[in-house]
């Protein structure tokens, strides 16, 4: 059918909660090829989270999860046992998480928690397994690993266990990591060798990347190819130069509007520096325009496009019925009625 | 580890006799005394005088004082007031052992019973199992023991027959005692086990474990249990002291020649030797039981042991 690593057709995944039933994700088709770099990029609560962790088939009793096809490495994820399933996991697919404060057990040694699973993964003996966590270490480019295995969590930095958690990750050699907002609770500088880090990684052990954030910039840097989720659905989708030179849809628009753009901040405070406040105040600024408004509820999702209500190039149509995605360059998709072939001003296509 | 051991004693060495003066002086506060008139009717105010002099209970509070402690200081607690032909050293020597087993027995049965049954409602939320659980959790902890205690008396003394209303010394005395004390332990390390455990269940590194593809058996008895213990290790301090030294109520209904009788009588008796001797060794149980919980504590938790 389809040579992809990871395939998933119009996965749905809602919740039963106490005041209804929530549609967290409500139709994502996502496909992942091998060594890829993928990014899934929205604010919070568009399910970007839900949908990997439905694909990994770790959510909560309360969620239901149905796809048209769920496939992983030519097995259907679905219909797997959760033995094999608990195979798959940590195994063929690492998984980092947001904060790494909270992400490792306290209460363990981290050599206790890297080697847990090669031993239960790889059949390791317990001097095969440290000697793979030291490799581990050193790779992810933690010093003194022998000694690192055996401290506590709480004697590391942040910057450190997001290192230990990436190793945790990738020490069985799995074909994806995702990694669910890997440096959102990290500061600048960490960040960008966390990001560093993974790239590195990707370039050496050939793992498929499915980085989850709502950090464009860290898209930008990092990805082949990007997905921009809203309201439990796909927006757009295409190449990094694609979505960031030519977005399609207004989300996306919005989205890059109301990011600062480093470059003109530099100049502006050179400019500072030489001419005083008269000529700051002159000077254009680039401004950050919010998108107002505030996401949709997913309990009573809109009938139309979600972003519909926020969207100032909203029309009729667009609270009526969802757009579908809609083929605007090669491998470069957009859910808009505005692409429609009726739709007004069709002389903005491309 | 050493030096925090060290200091805890030492901050222990100070509450201790900061316990002691407190009690002594409380106790010669209150109006009246072991050899006071009010107490004994039937003496003559001159054979009184002698008693009270004998017992050194006619020297200033303060000289009282000092000789008790420089006894202490030697081990001798003194002899009883009012058991004649006793010193309060063998009153404890002989009743704390009885205690201290039936004591023992109901922390282990509550430990065994309570966990279990904390992590089941726990992990089955909502379920049966659950909502029974803490019925019975409720209901153990909103009953006091004496109710309990007379109930099973009821049942199975006097209408089941198994087992005797009173006695010391075989296995089937120890039985209903032993139930009548865990049953209010077992209620509350089931809540204490239940409510952590749903905490930790939600926190990001169970998802770890999960997401690293353990078992469940590993998920919950490796990196669960060990986070939700600590609470209830917390609670278990207090508990074998206070369990331990006895029950006034328990030992008083099935009979058993236990610690618990000394602290409610010595201080109606105004046995001053017993009060203090009672309370300085369930004051000393206490601090004993608190580092021996503190210091399991930095052994689970190893964030404990580089705090300063």
């Amino acid at each position: 059918m389809s040579n992809h690593l990871l395939e998933v057709k119009n996965l749905r995944t809602h919740f039963a909660s106490g005041g209804g039933i929530v549609q967290a994700v409500r139709g994502v088709d996502i496909h992942v090829d091998a060594g890829e770099f993928l990014g899934i990029v929205g604010e919070s609560g568009c399910g970007k989270s839900v949908t990997m962790m439905s694909i990994m088939r770790l959510l909560a009793e309360n969620a239901a999860v149905k796809a048209d096809s769920l496939v992983f490495d030519g097995r259907d994820i679905l219909s797997q046992s959760e033995k094999t399933m608990r195979s798959i996991r940590g195994n063929e697919i690492g998984m980092i998480f947001q904060d790494p404060m909270t992400s490792l057990n306290p209460l363990f040694t981290v050599g206790n928690q890297m080697m847990e699973h090669l031993r239960l993964h790889k059949n390791m003996t317990k001097e095969q397994a440290k000697a793979r966590a030291i490799e581990m270490l050193t790779t992810v480019g933690i010093n003194e690993p022998e000694k690192r295995l055996k401290q506590y969590p709480h004697e590391m930095s942040g910057g450190m266990r997001q290192r230990v958690m990436i190793a945790i990750a990738m020490c069985c050699n799995p074909k994806i990591l995702i990694a669910d907002e890997p440096t959102t609770a990290l500061d600048v500088t960490i960040q960008a060798q966390i990001m560093e880090l993974m790239e590195d990684l990707k370039n050496n052990f050939s793992t498929a990347v499915i980085l989850i954030t709502h950090d464009l910039g860290v898209i930008a840097r990092s990805c082949s190819r990007v997905i921009v989720m809203y309201g439990g659905l796909i927006m757009e989708e295409g190449s990094v130069e694609q979505i960031f030179y030519e977005p399609a849809h207004p989300y996306t628009e919005g989205l890059l509007r109301s990011v600062p753009r480093h470059g003109i901040e530099e100049e502006d405070s050179e400019s500072q520096d030489k001419g005083g406040e008269a000529q700051t105040v002159e000077r254009q600024r680039e401004k950050l325009i919010p998108i107002p408004g505030s996401p949709p509820d997913l309990m009573n999702p809109p009938a139309g496009c979600p972003f519909a209500a926020r969207c100032e190039k909203a029309m009729k149509i667009c609270k009526m019925a969802p757009a579908q995605l809609t083929e605007v360059g090669e491998g470069h998709r957009s859910a808009c009625w505005l692409l429609h072939s009726q739709a007004p001003g069709k002389d903005r296509e491309r | 580890m050493a030096k925090f051991i060290l200091k805890r004693v030492a901050i222990s060495v100070v509450s201790m006799l900061l316990l002691i003066t407190v009690t002594f002086f409380l106790m010669h506060a209150i109006p009246g005394g072991p050899f006071s008139p009010g107490e004994q009717k039937d003496l003559k105010p001159e054979v009184l005088e002698a008693i009270r002099a004998r017992y050194g209970l006619d020297l200033p509070v303060t000289q009282q004082y000092a000789n008790y402690m420089k006894n202490l200081a030697h081990g001798d607690l003194g002899v009883s007031m009012k058991k004649t032909n006793y010193t309060v050293n063998e009153l404890l020597a002989g009743s704390f052992p009885v205690s201290a087993q039936i004591g023992m027995l109901a922390v282990v049965m509550a430990l065994i019973i309570g966990i279990p049954l904390g992590i089941i409602a726990a992990l089955k939320r909502g379920s049966a199992a659950d909502m029974v659980s803490m019925v019975l959790a409720t209901i153990g902890i909103s009953i006091p023991t004496f109710v309990i205690a007379m109930l099973l008396m009821y049942l199975f003394c006097m209408k089941l027959a198994w087992f005797p209303t009173f006695g010391w010394g075989e296995a089937k005395h120890f039985i209903l005692p032993v139930v009548c004390l865990c049953l209010a332990p077992i209620a509350n390390i089931t809540r204490l086990i239940r409510s952590s455990m749903l905490e930790v269940v939600r926190q990001d590194y169970i998802r770890t474990a999960r997401a690293k593809g353990l078992s469940e058996l590993m998920v919950i008895g490796k990196h669960a249990i060990r986070n939700a213990i600590l609470p209830v290790v917390t609670y278990v301090g207090p508990l074998v002291a206070s369990l331990m030294t006895g029950s006034f109520a328990i030992e008083r209904m099935f009979m058993v020649p236990g610690i618990g009788r000394y602290f409610v009588n010595s201080v109606s008796d105004r046995d001053y030797t017993v009060i203090m001797g009672v309370t300085i060794f369930y004051g000393a149980f206490i601090m004993v039981c608190t580092l021996l919980v503190d210091i399991a504590y930095a052994w689970i938790d190893p964030r404990v042991r580089f705090d300063s």
